[in-house]
C-alpha cells in the first residue's frame, strides 16, 4: 500500500523550474532514496511533501491526506517527522529541553514524549548528555538530537534530508543503523542523499533526480539496466584502417579477438550505427553485429548514477 | 487557535532569553537607569534649584510619560530577534514543520517578548516610584505615588504600548533577514510617541491628562490588533524559508 503517492509534482520559483513533474510512489515500510546532485530539487521535493512550501502543479498524497488540501496540512505535519539538512536546534537549550519542546509542538502526549526522549537518546548514546546545552555538542551529536526530534511523536513517515552530510563515518553509521531499525519497525522512510554508499546500504528503491526524475527502481535493477554493454562486430577481415575508423568514434574501450571487435560505447543504441558506418566506410565487411552484456561485477550504483547524470546532461 | 501552543513557544523563548545574559542585561539596564535617574534629576531640582511643589508635580507627570516611551522602544530589543533569531539559528524550518498555525506562532512570539519586557519596565517603575516618593515627599508633604494617573500609565498604557511595539516589530522581523535591520525598522514605532512628547512639551497635548492617556491607550490597542492581523496575513512560510540564505 503506497504511503506516499506523487503525481506530476512541479515547483517553479519564478521562471526557474526547481522540480519538474515528479511521479512516483513509496510503499508503507519502504526506504525510498532520492539521489541527485546539489540543486537537483531534493530539498524542494521534501518541503513540498511536508507542506512547508506550496506546489506549482501536480498532487501528492501522504497516506490518505492530500498536500493540496489546506485543511489537511496540520494532519500531514502531525504524521511526519523531518530531519532537516540544517539541524536547527536551539543552541542555548539542552538536548532534553529541545526534544521536550518539540514534543509539545507536535502535540504528543507527555508520557510518550518522555519515553521517546529516553529511548532515542539512549539509542543514540546521548542520554548522559541530555542536560548539556546543545551549543557544546559536536556536529554529529547535534545531528543525532535532530534525528531524535524527528521521532519524538512517533511519526508514520520520516523524511531525512541529507542526514549524514558532513558527519564522520562512525556517526554516519549510527544514523544509517537507526534508519534500518526504523524500517524494521515498518515506518516509511524518504531519504534525500547524494551519498551513494548510504543509498545502496539503506534504500529499497532509489529515484535519481535532476529537476526531473530520471530513473526509479531498486538498486539491483538500476545496476542491471545500466550494466556495461559491449557491441561485438564480426568482420570478414581486420586491418589498421578499420581499427582507426572505430577509434575515430571515441569508444570507451576496444578489444580485438580474431576478426571480432568488441567495442564499449557510451550509449550503444545511439552510437552503434555510427561505428558500423565508419567500419563500412573504411572498407570493412561486416558479418554480424550484436550486443553482449558484461558481467555486473564492478558495476556500482556510482557507475549507474554517473551514467544517468551524463545522459541527463546530454 | 490553541493558546497552550503559543504559551509553549513563549516559554521556550523566555527560557532562551534568560540564558542570554547580554539580552537580560540589556533588557534591565534602561528601566533600572530610568527608575534611578529620573528621581535623581528630581532630587537635584528640589535640593539645588529649590523647585516649588507645582514644578515638582509637573516634573513627576512628565517623567511618567518616559515609561510609555520606554515601553515602545524596549520590546524592539528582543522582538527584533523573534523571527530573525529563529532564522539565524536555522530553527525556523523545524518550527514551521510542526502542526502549529501562523496565529499560534505569532501569538507565542508576542507573549515571549511581552512578559519579560513588562517585568523589566514594571521593575523600573517600582524603583522610580519608591525613589521619587523618597525625594519628593518632604517637598510635597505627601507621597505622590502611587496615584491614579500613574496607575493608568503603568497598568494600561505601558502594556498596550508594549503590545503595539511588539506587533510591529514581529511583523518586521518576519520580513527581514537581520536582527539589526529589524531593530532599525522597528524604531519607527517610537516616532509617533516622540511627536506626542514634543506636542506635550509645547502644551498642545496634555500628557498628564488621564483621559488623553486612555485615548492613546485605546489607539494603541486598536493598532496592536490591526498589526496582529496584518502580520498574520503577511506571514508567508514559503517566503521565510526560501528567501533566507
Amino acid at each position: 500500500m503506497p504511503m506516499i503517492e506523487v503525481s506530476g509534482l512541479t515547483k517553479k520559483f519564478g521562471q526557474i523550474t526547481a522540480v519538474d513533474s515528479l511521479t512516483f510512489s513509496v510503499d508503507e515500510g519502504e526506504v525510498f532514496g532520492l539521489l541527485g546532485p546539489n540543486g537537483a530539487g531534493k530539498t524542494t521535493t521534501v518541503r513540498m511533501l511536508c507542506c512547508l512550501i506550496s506546489r506549482t502543479s501536480g498532487t501528492a498524497k501522504l497516506g490518505d491526506l492530500d498536500i493540496s488540501h489546506r485543511s489537511e496540512t496540520m494532519k500531514i505535519r502531525k504524521m511526519i517527522g523531518i530531519v532537516h539538512d540544517n539541524v536547527g536546534l536551539y543552541e542555548t537549550l539542552t538536548a532534553y529541553e529541545n526534544l521536550e519542546f518539540y514534543g509539545q509542538m507536535y502535540e504528543a502526549p507527555r508520557d510518550l514524549v518522555k519515553g521517546n526522549i529516553k529511548e532515542y537518546l539512549e539509542m543514540l548514546d546521548l542520554w548522559d548528555q541530555r542536560d548539556r546545552r546543545v551549543v557544546s555538542f559536536s556536529k554529529g551529536m547535534k545531528q543525532k538530537v535532530a534525528v531524535a526530534r524527528a521521532l519524538i511523536h512517533d511519526p508514520q513517515i520520516l523524511f531525512f534530508d541529507e542526514p549524514t552530510a558532513n558527519l564522520d563515518p562512525e556517526a554516519s553509521k549510527v544514523i544509517r543503523d537507526l534508519i534500518l531499525k526504523l524500517k524494521g519497525e515498518g515506518r516509511t522512510i524518504f531519504l534525500n542523499t547524494h551519498n551513494l554508499d548510504e543509498a545502496q546500504r539503506t534504500c529499497d528503491r532509489i529515484g535519481i533526480l535532476k529537476t526531473k526524475l530520471i530513473a526509479v527502481d531498486t538498486t539491483k535493477n538500476l545496476e542491471n539496466a545500466f550494466a556495461r554493454k559491449v557491441t561485438a562486430i564480426v568482420l570478414a577481415s581486420l586491418n589498421d584502417s578499420i581499427l582507426n575508423a572505430v577509434e575515430s568514434r571515441n569508444p570507451k574501450r576496444v578489444t580485438v579477438e580474431g576478426n571480432t571487435i568488441r567495442i564499449e560505447l557510451e550509449d550503444p543504441d545511439r552510437d552503434t550505427p555510427s561505428v558500423v558506418s565508419a567500419i563500412s566506410g573504411a572498407g570493412g565487411q561486416i558479418k554480424s553485429v550484436k550486443e553482449e552484456g558484461v558481467s555486473l561485477e564492478g558495476v556500482s550504483l556510482e557507475d549507474v548514477y554517473l551514467s544517468i547524470m551524463r545522459r541527463g546532461q546530454n | 487557535m490553541r493558546l497552550w501552543k503559543s504559551w509553549a513557544l513563549a516559554r521556550k523563548d523566555m527560557k532562551i532569553l534568560r540564558r542570554r545574559k547580554s539580552l537580560v542585561g540589556g533588557l534591565l539596564v534602561i528601566p533600572v537607569l530610568l527608575g534611578i535617574g529620573l528621581p535623581a534629576i528630581l532630587e537635584y531640582v528640589i535640593t539645588k534649584k529649590g523647585a516649588q511643589s507645582s514644578v515638582v508635580v509637573d516634573l513627576l507627570g512628565a517623567f511618567a510619560y518616559f515609561f510609555v516611551l520606554l515601553s515602545v522602544v524596549l520590546p524592539l530589543y528582543i522582538s527584533s530577534y523573534s523571527i530573525v533569531g529563529e532564522k539565524l539559528e536555522r530553527s525556523i524550518e523545524p518550527l514551521l514543520a510542526t502542526p502549529t498555525s501562523d496565529e499560534e506562532i505569532l501569538l507565542g512570539k508576542y507573549i515571549g517578548v511581552f512578559i519579560p519586557v513588562l517585568i523589566a519596565i514594571w521593575l523600573g517603575t517600582a524603583i522610580f516610584m519608591i525613589m521619587a516618593d523618597a525625594f519628593s515627599s518632604a517637598s510635597l508633604g505627601y507621597y505622590y505615588y502611587p496615584n491614579q494617573s500613574f496607575g493608568i500609565i503603568v497598568l494600561i498604557a505601558v502594556p498596550l504600548a508594549c503590545l503595539y511595539a511588539i506587533s510591529f516589530s514581529v511583523f518586521v522581523s518576519a520580513k527581514v533577514n537581520s536582527a539589526q535591520t529589524a531593530y532599525q525598522l522597528g524604531v519607527l514605532t517610537a516616532v509617533p510617541f516622540f511627536i506626542l512628547y514634543v506636542l506635550g512639551e509645547l502644551g498642545i497635548v496634555s500628557l498628564v491628562s488621564d483621559l488623553n492617556i486612555l485615548i492613546i491607550s485605546a489607539a494603541l490597542l486598536v493598532m496592536a490588533v490591526v498589526m496582529f492581523f496584518i502580520s498574520r496575513a503577511t506571514f508567508k512560510r514559503e517566503e521565510i524559508l526560501t528567501s533566507w540564505k
